[in-house]
């Protein structure tokens, strides 16, 4: 106990840790209060109606809300809004009504398992009729359970934390580093490990505190998304069984809500501590910090992908569901009733999962033990050889200081391997993305491919006679053609596969032809713009978060080990001590990390804008930005090629000033790996957040910049405000840290 | 209480890091002595069981250090060559914390403790962060630590490191003190650190131990192979060139150089003088190719 208390106290006094728990902590609040924010109707508005509606006797309840959606049109009693309120009121009566046909629900199951069973009865040994044999038995446990309608939202809310897993997922790993590279950083490692209970004991108070904080923030991160959900929608009545709320309505588990939210947490925490042993492990295993990270990173995209992309019904699905990427989420084993392929036997999830992660839990605890506890068998030091050991730098090689800092960058911080990971990344971004087929993008391409150039009175007439065309094609009747009525039906069928594409060309010709009307001096061209969007932004925004979240990591990467490496090394005193080691070595540091991120940024874009051009051809580079529909809001004049270039600057610049930040945040922190996850938080995780749909973070966080065209989008007040806070202050403040560092102040 | 080790051998890859390394300790101070890269840390490192060995025995009175595991380290006290501590612990909570890994109860720990900051003048530092202590102060605390359990063996590896004259003399004085009833290692490149207060030197240089004895016994065996010699200070550059340099120094319009040389520098006014441990380091431990250029 003496041993874990201080163990917990070294924790307690870190206050980088605690600063980046706090700041998880935020994000994740915020997020949650964004989600529910974004809900419709309103939680405020659901909350009331489920508080009246529960209070009414249940023989009654179809009649209340009957009544209720009569009274819509004249007095909108929650919403304030008829489209809001019929909406609520509508999904109020499907949750009543699916909750009143519960029985039926498990006799169809019973019909549906029945079914297969004859279907493939002449495979018995087969997984899909093993699994078709079990599933009535064990939905027929669940006849007689009395479900009450009452308020889901309040337990979605608090089930469905993707951003809170990923919250907790930084927190453990920064826990995992801190509690084991802390100490071999500080070579304070070779003192206790030779104290007589410097080794098993020792590990296990380790393992022992991992566990009291793990506990601890999950109590917090997802204890919080409980509280803002009860706050917001309620979680009705806790006794009710889990199958009242709505995303758990096939479940076939015997719990009440207030049960699932107490297995709910004690599963996180299992997920979450099986993950904080598992990096352990990982940092125990590798030599350097940086290691440690590239292997936590590797893993958590394997896992994520064995997710994401492994198909759901095959012998696969295994591996797909027994991962951790897929246990932290803990509600889908709840959610459905799922048994896995095991050898053709079909075995529940849920046993799977908790066999799994006790074993995996025993294991690395043990693992973490093994690997503490024993003796090295070499020094614990980076090794410096390999292939990098041929490119040392030689004396005849002038030993000039840019040149030095790339190199150390380079080579020896591995930059040149992350340069080729984010090629690779940006190649599959291209294909994966942008060579998506779209039938209706191929048909409106050909369409105005065909008559791109100068708006003429027969190309206009081109788009009307089409027009007219399609119209007479779907008016079309038996009596005004001479075709019968399938064949009608065959034609507008036909007709409706390109008829899509045609009216998007159409009505950027209708633009066009307006604007030139208004504008007679500044005629536009009609032009094939998607391209172009693509470009900007406007299309496929996804897309373009994806790739400046590529480029951005560079510029962290870059920006992070090109200062935080010499605080690892300890040098930072000896360099500052040279005649060239302040605002000369500064300069070279900023310039070398921007000249990569650039230079990576640019070569990010190549293959992205190579793939966009093959797809979306773009011809007219000179004419008028206005050219392109979506960017009629833009009043100067400026060519699409003078417009793209200057987003491109703006982006630039927004990387530069990401690199000024980070590198200021570096000579804070003094640590490579805690610079690189803060600024991960900082800066990468707002990019996910908007790739996810949470626009307002834009204005708040660096994303404005690196996504110039929206922020230009926005009105002149906010436009002005985000350049003097992001685009002014925070260089000034950044500028006047290396200036006190310098001088000498750090 | 005796530690005998018997060819002890490390290797890092291609780079022999200890060779056939044989030696016996009983109770007393005994001083390592190596340039870098000698195999003291090495060395430490594989008594202080952080590092395995290749081959070898180390007894501890007739017992395989290996097989004994904790009981080893419960009898063994290691002060390690470093400054960085935790911050944000006191000097009583790191001591607290390092004799709770040592398995002393706290009663035990806070008696020995309140003994050794008065031995050691850290009594006014007990409630004092380690971040706010000087070099010294740190030095002192990390030996404290070492001997708190009142260790047996006792390792410390560059005790000395970062420290002024007066705290060197300080916690040299106070080292040869414990020596009584201890086996002390001291691991230093440092002559000065354990010149008078060993009771027996080892030299090591690339990983073999070249000599072990008492330092007069060292100084003996290079008797007659140090002299001083009087000469213009245009001539310095080339004493330099052909003779190893242990000392300059001006005397009037000459310079008096203190060379180690096998033969007789007869061409030069020279008279020969009693070796000193330096003497003996540069003699045993430099590079005979190394000359100042």
């Amino acid at each position: 106990m003496e041993l874990l208390k201080f163990e917990l106290k070294k924790l307690a006094g870190n206050r980088f840790f605690w600063c980046f728990c706090s700041l998880l902590f935020l994000l994740n609040l915020w997020t949650i209060r964004e989600r529910v924010r974004t809900d419709f109707p309103a939680a405020e508005s659901v909350r009331a109606a489920y508080q009246d509606f529960s209070n009414v006797p249940v023989q009654e309840q179809e009649a209340w809300l009957a009544e209720k959606k009569e009274k819509v049109g004249r007095e909108p009693e929650y919403t304030g809004n008829s489209f809001a309120e019929i909406e609520l009121l509508k999904g109020m009566e499907s949750e009543f009504q699916q909750i009143q046909k519960y029985e039926e629900y498990l006799d169809e199951m019973q019909e549906k398992a029945d079914q297969m069973t004859v279907v493939i009865f002449s495979n018995e040994h087969t997984f899909a009729y093993r699994n078709a044999r079990k599933t009535p038995a064990v939905f027929e446990k669940l006849r007689g359970l009395e479900l009450k309608a009452e308020v889901s939202e309040g337990v979605e809310t608090a089930s469905r934390a993707e951003f809170t897993d990923l919250c907790m997922l930084f927190a453990v790993i920064a826990l995992s580093y801190f509690l084991v590279f802390q100490e071999r950083k500080n070579r304070l490692n070779i003192l206790l490990r030779s104290t007589s209970r410097g080794r098993k004991n020792l590990i296990r108070a380790k393992l022992q505190s991992a566990a009291v904080v793990t506990c601890f923030l999950v109590v917090l991160y997802y204890g919080t998304d409980f509280l803002y959900g009860f706050a917001k929608y309620g979680f009705g009545d806790l006794s009710r069984p889990v199958q009242s709320v709505t995303m758990f309505y096939e479940s076939p588990y015997r719990m009440t809500v207030g049960a699932y939210l107490l297995v709910y947490l004690l599963a996180k925490f299992l997920v979450c501590f099986v993950i904080s042993l598992l990096t352990m492990l990982l940092a125990q295993s590798v030599k350097s910090s940086a290691g440690f990270l590239a292997a936590t990173v590797g893993f958590g995209v394997v896992q994520y992908g064995l997710t994401a992309f492994l198909p759901e019904h095959s012998y696969l699905d295994f591996f797909r569901s027994v991962n951790l990427a897929e246990y932290i989420k803990v509600y889908p084993l709840v959610e459905k009733y799922h048994n896995l392929n095991f050898f053709d036997y079909p075995v529940n999830a849920v046993f799977i999962f908790a066999v799994v992660i006790l074993i995996t839990a025993f294991g690395l605890y043990a693992g973490n033990q093994r690997r503490f506890c024993r003796t090295a068998r070499e020094r614990a030091e980076q090794e410096q050889g390999g292939l990098f050991q041929r490119f040392r730098i030689q004396k005849t090689i002038v030993p000039a200081l840019p040149f030095c800092e790339l190199w150390k960058l380079c080579i020896g911080q591995k930059a040149v391997w992350l340069a080729f990971l984010l090629l690779g990344g940006a190649v599959l971004l291209s294909r994966g993305r942008i060579g998506e087929f779209d039938f209706v993008e191929d048909t409106y391409r050909s369409f105005l491919l065909e008559q791109e150039g100068r708006l003429t009175v027969e190309k206009m007439q081109y788009f009307e006679d089409k027009k007219t065309e399609y119209e007479s094609i779907f008016h079309m009747t038996p009596e005004s053609s001479d075709l019968t009525e399938d064949e009608i039906r065959t034609k507008q069928s036909n007709a409706m596969y390109t008829y899509s594409g045609f009216m998007k060309a159409y009505q950027q010709a209708e633009y066009v032809q307006e604007w030139n009307q208004k504008n007679p001096d500044k005629g536009l061209p009609l032009l094939y713009g998607t391209g172009y969007e693509i470009l900007l932004g406007e299309a496929a925004p996804g897309y373009t978060i994806s790739m400046i979240l590529l480029c951005v990591i560079a510029a962290v990467y870059a920006a992070s080990v090109t200062l935080g490496g010499e605080y690892d090394l300890k040098v930072m005193k000896l360099l500052r001590s040279t005649s060239r080691g302040r605002l000369s070595l500064l300069g070279n540091k900023l310039l070398t990390a921007g000249l990569f991120a650039v230079v990576t940024a640019v070569l990010i874009r190549i293959p992205v804008f190579l793939e966009i051009e093959k797809r979306y051809p773009m011809n007219m580079w000179n004419v008028r930005i206005q050219s392109i529909s979506a960017m009629s809001w833009i009043t100067g004049d400026f060519s699409i090629a003078e417009y793209v270039l200057f987003i491109q600057a703006g982006q630039f610049l927004g990387m530069m000033i990401v690199i000024l930040a980070v590198m200021a945040l570096s000579m804070w922190v003094k640590d490579t790996v805690m610079t690189m996850v803060i600024s991960s938080v900082l800066v990468i995780f707002p990019l996910i957040l908007e790739w996810y749909g949470f626009a307002k973070i834009h204005f708040f966080t660096l994303n404005g910049i690196l996504e110039t065209q929206r922020l230009l989008q926005s009105g002149p007040a906010v436009i002005i405000c985000y350049v003097v806070i992001f685009v002014l202050a925070l260089p000034a403040f950044c500028i006047r840290q290396f200036y006190k560092m310098c001088r000498g102040s750090r | 209480m005796e530690i005998w080790i018997e060819d002890l051998n490390k290797s890092y890859g291609e780079k022999q890091a200890l060779s056939d390394f044989t030696a016996l300790f009983e109770n007393g101070i005994y001083g390592i002595l190596g340039p870098n890269g000698a195999g003291k840390s090495t060395l430490m490192n594989i008594l202080t069981d952080n590092l395995l060995r290749d081959s070898g025995r180390i007894l501890l009175d007739g017992e395989e250090i290996l097989d004994m595991k904790e009981k080893y380290r419960e009898i063994m006290g290691y002060m390690p060559q470093q400054q960085q501590l935790y911050d944000t612990f006191t000097v009583q909570q790191f001591l607290l914390y390092i004799g709770a890994l040592r398995g002393m109860s706290r009663k035990r720990i806070l008696g020995n403790m309140t003994r050794l900051l008065h031995l050691l003048n850290l009594e006014d530092m007990r409630y004092t962060k380690l971040k706010e202590l000087s070099g010294g102060m740190k030095q002192r605390v990390l030996l404290l630590q070492a001997l708190l359990h009142n260790p047996k063996v006792l390792i410390l590896d560059e005790p000395t490191a970062g420290l002024d004259p007066r705290e060197r003399i300080r916690l040299r004085n106070f080292i040869a003190d414990l020596s009584r009833d201890k086996i002390i290692l001291i691991a230093t490149h440092v002559v000065s650190d354990i010149e008078f207060i060993s009771k027996e030197i080892l030299l090591m240089k690339d990983g073999r131990l070249l000599d072990m004895a008492p330092s007069e016994e060292l100084q003996k065996k290079i008797a007659g192979k140090v002299f001083e010699v009087s000469i213009p200070s245009e001539k310095l550059k080339q004493v330099k060139q052909e003779y190893r340099v242990s000392n300059i120094y001006r005397s009037g319009e000459n310079v008096v150089v203190r060379i180690l040389s096998d033969e007789v520098p007869g061409e030069y006014e020279y008279r020969e003088v009693v070796p000193g441990m330096e003497d003996v380091y540069l003699y045993q431990l430099e590079d005979r190719n190394q000359r100042e250029e």
